[in-house]
């Protein structure tokens, strides 16, 4: 198996017939989502010529090229600069979400103790991707943690919180979903008229606010974004 | 400047063309032409570019009208097209006459039919595509799906009455279909008893533009409760802790917690989108 070194960490390269290859870091130590945010940034800049496409998950970057060794030698080159880390507050209505009663046998946690758990804690960006706007956020206990449903159900509301897995999880748009619904979130975060449909980094910071139906019915008036309701 | 007006829209007819590149990031899938292969026909056989936008059309196909003479092609499964109440054929050159309509029914063999018109189509793109992409009937993410009266610009290149009417040799019968190959996936080895990959199977109703849900044997994985997502691409296959599998299409999510058990290699990925809900096939799993 060939080996490639990104900013002095180095991957192991799988190919992937026809589609492209998969880097999975050697050692482990890095987040690998980082290292494609950065492959992301310089393909916007449009500096790679040979990546189509970099898809980050927390254990491996899949580059999508037509021509793999060319994509290679263009990574290779890359000059690596660490993101500045951003803290963001986000409301959210814990509404009585069908899920909830799954989300209470699963994780033996009330509805009650699983919110206050949530907001006392600093959850991680740890990577974007799966549907247009979607932010998996790292920073679950295990003892949370509640599996995917067996079959995905559509979800007809926009920007709910959701967990799966190991992941909280922000859905931006109406979609089939195979998370536990836990509530809704007031104000806006994708910006799809943007170059970055998403304001975050990843590694940002994320501060969970408990609101009421009242103060969501509130602030959804206001109709403020990510940026000024943090302002 | 041509216009093309719907007159009757149709099941599901949007706007596409070779795709999105560079946003799968932000989870914004590929979109494009779920027919690749038939979608380059149409659009080489009116001379235009092979990625250029056309007119993609699902089960039941729209009513057209047009305003100028103009050159098109219809490809990929057969709506019975009708040009003023004459059947036409695909995969060929036709001349279409000011005022005339082009009617599309229910497709008789195969999936989707795909529209092209000579020209430049002047619609904007949306993270360097003109492609639909909708999640759901809700939540338009680029266009949207076209509805009665829409009209699409499109300027017309040289002179059509002396555009050479060229013929493909070789029109696809989607009926037969049979075998879709696919090549083992990243989790293959999680399958519990991966013979039963080779059974057969076929696509539920469920099914859209963002995966195939398909209705089969029941497969069981090993898998640890807490998987975490993985990277997807249109073709790719997983399987739900129910037991069944889901093919990941055009418009489908970028990553996914579930197993990857294998995946549909672009060309067989045209063949299969042209299968019918209902209809029969086995896969061929490659080495």
């Amino acid at each position: 198996m060939k080996s490639l070194s990104l900013d002095g960490q180095n991957f192991w390269i799988t190919p992937l017939v026809e589609q492209g290859f998969v880097l999975t870091p050697i050692d482990k130590i890095i987040n690998p989502a980082e290292m494609a945010q950065q492959i992301q940034r310089e393909l916007q800049r449009k500096s790679l010529k040979h990546v189509r496409d970099v898809i980050a998950t927390s254990e491996e970057i899949f580059i999508s090229t037509k021509r793999y060794k060319k994509a290679i030698k263009e990574l290779d080159k890359l000059h690596f600069d660490r993101p500045e880390i951003s803290e963001w507050k986000i409301p959210v209505w814990f509404y009585d979400s069908p899920d909830w009663n799954n989300i209470e046998a699963k994780s033996s946690y009330t509805k009650e103790r699983y919110i206050a758990q949530i907001s006392k804690r600093k959850l991680t960006i740890g990577m974007m991707g799966f549907l247009p706007g979607f932010v998996y956020l790292d920073g679950l206990p295990a003892e949370m943690q509640v599996e995917r449903k067996s079959n995905p159900v559509y979800n007809p509301r926009a920007r709910v919180l959701a967990t799966g897995g190991p992941y909280l999880g922000i859905y931006n748009l109406p979609s089939p979903s195979g998370w536990n619904i836990l509530g809704q979130i007031p104000i806006e975060l994708l910006n799809l008229k943007g170059s970055q449909p998403l304001p975050f980094n990843i590694s940002d910071k994320l501060k969970i606010e408990p609101i009421s139906e009242k103060v969501f019915k509130k602030i959804t008036a206001k109709k403020l974004n990510i940026r000024s309701y943090n302002a | 400047m041509l216009n093309v007006e719907l007159i009757k829209s149709g099941l599901f007819t949007t706007v596409q063309d070779g795709g999105r590149e560079g946003y799968a990031f932000y989870g914004i899938p590929s979109s494009g032409y779920m027919d690749r292969s038939a979608a380059h026909i149409a659009n080489l056989l009116v001379g235009n570019k092979k990625d250029n936008a056309l007119i993609e059309m699902n089960v039941v196909g729209g009513t057209f009208s047009f305003d100028r003479d103009c050159i098109i092609a219809i490809t990929g499964a057969d709506m019975q097209a009708s040009i003023a109440d004459i059947p036409c054929k695909r995969y060929q050159t036709l001349i279409i006459t000011k005022g005339t309509v082009l009617k599309f029914k229910n497709a008789v063999n195969g999936m989707r039919t795909y529209l092209a018109v000579k020209g430049t189509w002047k619609i904007p793109k949306i993270y360097g595509s003109k492609s639909t992409l909708c999640i759901g009937q809700n939540a338009n993410v680029a266009g949207r799906i076209l509805k009665i009266s829409d009209r699409i610009q499109i300027e017309s290149l040289g002179n059509v009455h002396n555009t050479p009417v060229v013929f493909w040799p070789q029109i696809p019968d989607y009926i037969s279909i049979g075998t879709i190959s696919l090549t083992k996936g990243p989790e293959f080895t999680l399958l519990k008893k991966p013979k039963l990959l080779s059974s057969s199977y076929s696509i539920s109703r469920r099914s859209d533009r963002m995966g195939a849900i398909l209705n089969g044997p029941v497969l069981e994985t090993q898998l640890q409760e807490t998987f975490s997502s993985k990277f997807l691409f249109p073709g790719m296959i997983q399987c739900t802790p129910s037991g069944k599998l889901i093919v990941v299409l055009q418009d489908g999510q970028t990553t996914g917690g579930y197993p990857r058990v294998g995946f549909i290699p672009k060309k067989e990925l045209d063949r299969f989108n042209q299968l019918r809900p209902g209809m029969e096939f086995r896969f061929r799993v490659l080495d």
